[in-house]
């Protein structure tokens, strides 16, 4: 406080807040202040406006309608990739898409891509922290059957897009040869569309895959509707938080 | 305003469902809320750059978010707030609240006050005003009053308990009232960060 006034009561205080949008003019400075914080738009505010509908168009022309065509298509780039192929070398979900790409089992494979599991994909500093990708889907419930928990190894059978567990895994071994480049494949597309962004694709996949014996992982989300609290990355060092 | 309120939450509704139009109704609604939250954030160069990538986000998951009106401001807030520390990580520097004011704007002195209060106060001022609080208090304040939420809402993107929210957002209030009628208004606080770090 830097001069004496009389203090503001809390109910005084709450009552402020609350008239700060109601459109009715105030003698009081600070309500004045607090209308004048929360006005309608003003012109300049609004300019960034055809580009922000630019990018909902192309997000929603990139979403759900297509994602199984995308998945085909990029399934077969996946097999001419021979992708598929490291997948047979990592056994798990990737068995049925590896056999479609008429590869034989470890023709290709290496030590490398053997010793690839999701488990060292995070140990290698790349973000497969389960609850990245929980937070970041907690406040939106999946609808269709994409999201991790749907298809997760345990109930991958009957699931309508269970490739998304075959992409994880083979970007999981992508993830060996080629650090930092593995989603440049093409193949990749849907994989990314799934997860929401190229920078989530490592959570989501941590969390499809679970830990290498095949079960689901551990804190598998359990969205919340009504409690978005972090719907993005949750990795703010607590030193940065403003308070 | 109520009747705007229903026509945004239609927008909402009908923008998750694809609807170009509606999209727009809605981004005219939460866009000028989410740039001024943004400005105490990151500073005024900054917030646009930070609030188109909260839309991209807010975008392509759009089709996923469940709940009204108030919970989708609440949710694009949240998005803004990890878009805009993720942005200050980057450029290794500090929110921008509680700081650098008097580099923004010409604050009214205190000879001017009793006239300034009668006469419309600009929100750019309001928000300089809001932003030169310590952190927690505006950054309490601008949830609750820019983007509108109710202390619970505020609380779950600040990951504090409402009634923490009610205090620091009463206690930013009562800096704002002494500031707004002390004489020594020429001269914001130095920045608060700069007092606590």
């Amino acid at each position: 406080m830097t001069n004496h006034r009389p203090p503001i009561d809390p109910s005084t205080a709450e009552r402020l807040i609350r008239d700060a949008r109601a459109d009715e003019p105030s003698a009081d400075p600070l309500a004045r202040l607090l209308a004048a914080a929360a006005t309608p738009a003003r012109p300049g505010e609004l300019t960034d406006e055809d580009a922000a509908v630019a990018a909902f168009r192309h997000a929603r022309l990139t979403r759900a309608p297509r994602r199984r065509s995308l998945m085909k298509t990029a399934l077969a780039k996946l097999a001419t990739a021979k992708v598929a192929v490291a997948v047979i070398a990592l056994g798990g979900g990737g068995i049925a898409l590896a056999a479609g790409s008429g590869h034989l089992p470890g023709t290709t494979g290496s030590n490398q891509h053997a010793s690839a599991s999701p488990e060292q994909t995070s140990s290698n500093g790349h973000r497969a922290d389960p609850s990245a990708a929980a937070s970041s889907r907690s406040s939106h419930p999946r609808p269709n059957q994409t999201s991790p928990e749907a298809v997760g190894p345990s109930n991958a059978k009957g699931s309508p897009s269970p490739n998304l567990h075959g992409l994880c895994t083979a970007y999981t071994a992508q993830l060996h040869n080629n650090p930092g480049k593995a989603l440049d494949n093409p193949a990749f597309t849907a994989l990314i569309n799934a997860a929401g962004g190229k920078d989530r694709v490592a959570g989501y996949c941590a969390t499809l895959l679970g830990p290498p014996n095949g079960q689901p992982a551990h804190g598998t989300p359990s969205p919340h509707p009504t409690h978005p609290t972090h719907p993005t990355h949750p990795t703010h060092p607590p030193t940065k938080q403003p308070r | 305003m109520h009747d705007e309120e229903a026509r945004v939450a239609a927008a909402l509704r009908a923008a998750q469902r694809g609807d170009d139009a509606a999209f727009r109704v809605l981004y005219r609604d939460v866009q000028p809320r989410l740039l001024r939250y943004l400005r105490g954030l990151v500073g005024g160069n900054d917030a646009d750059d930070v609030a188109s990538e909260t839309w991209l986000q807010a975008s392509r998951d759009l089709e996923r978010f469940r709940g009204d009106l108030d919970a989708f401001r609440g949710w694009v807030a949240t998005i803004a707030r990890h878009r805009a520390l993720d942005h200050l990580r980057r450029q290794r520097r500090q929110p921008q609240i509680g700081g650098q004011v008097e580099e923004l704007l010409d604050l009214p002195s205190g000879a001017d006050t009793a006239d300034a209060a009668m006469e419309a106060i600009s929100t750019d001022t309001a928000l300089a005003h809001i932003s030169a609080l310590p952190p927690d208090q505006a950054e309490a304040i601008l949830l609750r009053v820019v983007i509108g939420l109710d202390a619970k809402r505020a609380g779950r993107v600040l990951d504090k308990r409402p009634g923490a929210v009610r205090t620091a957002s009463h206690r930013g209030l009562n800096r704002l009232a002494a500031r707004l009628a002390g004489p020594d208004v020429t001269k914001p606080k130095p920045p608060a960060l700069k007092e606590t770090r």
